[in-house]
């Protein structure tokens, strides 16, 4: 094997490495984002009681506007 | 099913305020939606937002027009399928249907011609004053009727004098106890059915790759919006669970489909029954355990009150009120799941790109119409078998007419619906496919249906967008 195919190879290796930690770490984040939008729909619904219920009603609506709000960088599906 | 004049009634009734719904709920929601457009039109000046409000203004109008003749349909269906509650609650219905006349419709008639022909004719500012008096409009009436039919559901406020109802109170007839719970519970329905249809529309563009723009700002308004609007209406709901818990048990009972007086502890969640109403059991459920004891009544291990609670003869039909509401509860959640996956793939900037997401709100587009109707049948099948809970009984409700008359009519109604529905489904698809690039510069008010039926021809096509200077 020659030492630019070996080069080659290894950076291919770590490609698919980078990958796969940015796959997980995406499924790890929708998992999280998962079971936080089972928690807010549990507690909005007034399992954990009415007061617990307008606290979580509050918050989900200011991450709403929040993340609506939020500026995002120039991406192509951004671009006009 | 013996297909008496009590029966004939009942199914025309339904039917034909089934139809009904559909349209003011479309319209209500999209005369808001299309208020905030033109508003962020004149803030920001960007003709994007012209092109969105001359798009959904055609499809208000049409939503708008068959709404407003199948309502009248029902005031006239009150003497003929159920005279009888019209002589006992005239004295408090009749004044609440005539006050939606006199503020809603006065209002909404005043400003409909502005709004749908005079964009080119008027001042912008007038015009959104239009626009928003008819988005008043459509609330007031939502008002009254809700006022009115809550009294049906939790009446108040009157006293029963000789077989008739004679107001007490003006005051607790119109904010009766169900009014205050139910009013914004059908507003945010509206609102969410008008989101999750520009929503449905903007990605079906999207993932055709067509009017990109117009797509992915009709997706962003109408997430965004029902992003709010379903955590809202999930509490309001929640509330009015409560209210109804208090004031109309039996159609709880029936809801969450147990029959015994009290359930296994700790009690399932039904997603699934056959329900034998003669013999007070189940063939067949399937539920998740667990889930009915934490969601009903917030622990781990509480019990559910069953149907047995009610006397047989003053119980609803289990298995029709079991899925209006599990119709309506369970697109709520579907709403939900998919308002929360939007803020995630927002965040994530893949709003518009990822296609699963389109695909879901592309199939979401009519949940709200269908939510809806899940929910009305869950209100007036659950109520029964009265007509005006606790006063008067459906069957002592219906007039003393001979069942063929209903029948025909019957017939008849479901020809010419039939008729309305085509007509609206067609010319919606037509506006559709046509795109936001050839909406009309204004409503074109023309004596047929026909030449809005055609297949689009190409001098549509040759049409260009010329916003006009704010």
């Amino acid at each position: 094997m020659t030492h630019d195919r070996f080069l080659a190879m290894f950076a291919r290796v770590e490609v698919n490495m980078d990958m796969k930690k940015s796959s997980a770490g995406s499924a790890i984040g929708a998992i999280t984002a998962t079971l936080l939008g089972i928690v807010f729909f549990f507690a909005i619904i007034g399992v954990f009681g009415l007061e617990v219920s307008i606290v979580a009603l509050l918050m989900f609506v200011a991450l709403t506007l929040l993340i609506v709000r939020l500026p995002r960088p120039a991406s192509p599906e951004n671009k006009s | 099913m013996n297909l008496d004049a009590a029966t004939l009634a009942r199914i025309q009734f339904g039917f034909t305020v089934s139809f009904h719904i559909i349209f003011p709920t479309i319209s209500i929601g999209l005369a808001m939606f299309l208020a905030i457009v033109e508003g962020l039109w004149l803030k920001t000046k960007d003709p994007l937002y012209y092109r969105i409000y001359r798009f959904w203004l055609g499809i208000f109008a049409m939503g708008f027009g068959v709404g407003v003749v199948t309502g009248i349909v029902l005031s006239f269906e009150f003497g003929l399928g159920f005279a009888r509650f019209g002589q006992m609650a005239g004295p408090a219905i009749g004044p609440m249907i005539a006050l939606e006349v006199l503020t809603s419709f006065f209002l909404e008639a005043g400003f409909l011609g502005i709004m749908l022909f005079g964009l080119n004719r008027v001042g912008p500012k007038l015009h959104f004053f239009a626009t928003c008096m008819v988005a008043l409009g459509t609330l007031l009436s939502a008002s009254w009727i809700l006022s009115a039919n809550s009294w049906m559901q939790t009446p108040d406020g009157v006293a029963i004098d000789h077989g008739h109802v004679v107001v007490t109170d003006w005051l607790r007839v119109i904010v009766n106890p169900s009014w205050p719970i139910r009013l914004p519970h059908m507003l945010t329905a509206a609102y969410l059915t008008a989101c999750f249809l520009v929503s449905g529309i903007g990605a079906w563009y999207l993932l055709r790759n067509k009017h990109l723009e117009f797509g992915k700002r009709t997706v962003s308004l109408g997430m965004g919006f029902a992003t709010v609007l379903i955590a809202v209406q999930v509490f309001i709901g929640d509330i009015l669970y409560g209210r109804m818990l208090q004031y109309q048990p039996a159609k709880m009972q029936a809801a969450e489909g147990f029959w015994e007086p009290q359930s296994e502890s700790p009690a399932p969640y039904y997603w699934i029954i056959v329900p034998d109403q003669e013999s007070q059991r189940n063939r067949f459920t399937l539920g998740t355990p667990y889930l009915g004891s934490i969601w009903l009544t917030h622990s781990l291990d509480g019990r559910v009150n069953g149907l047995k609670n009610t006397p047989q003869d003053r119980q609803p039909y289990m298995g029709i009120v079991f899925y209006g509401f599990r119709t309506m509860y369970g697109i709520a959640i579907l709403m939900f799941s998919l308002a929360a996956a939007s803020l995630w793939l927002r965040l994530r900037g893949r709003l518009f790109t990822a296609r699963w997401f389109l695909r879901a709100l592309v199939v979401m587009t009519p949940s709200g119409v269908l939510a809806t109707l899940g929910g009305w049948y869950l209100a007036e099948t659950g109520r029964q078998p009265w007509v005006i809970y606790g006063v008067l009984r459906t069957v002592d409700a219906v007039s003393p007419v001979p069942p063929n008359v209903l029948l025909s009519t019957l017939i008849l109604f479901i020809c010419v619906y039939s008729l309305f529905l085509i007509g609206f489904l067609a010319y919606t698809g037509r506006l559709v496919r046509r795109g936001p690039d050839e909406a009309p510069e204004y409503a074109e008010a023309r004596g047929s249906l026909k030449p809005a039926l055609m297949p689009a021809i190409g001098n549509a096509a040759s049409r260009a967008v010329q916003p006009r200077e704010v």
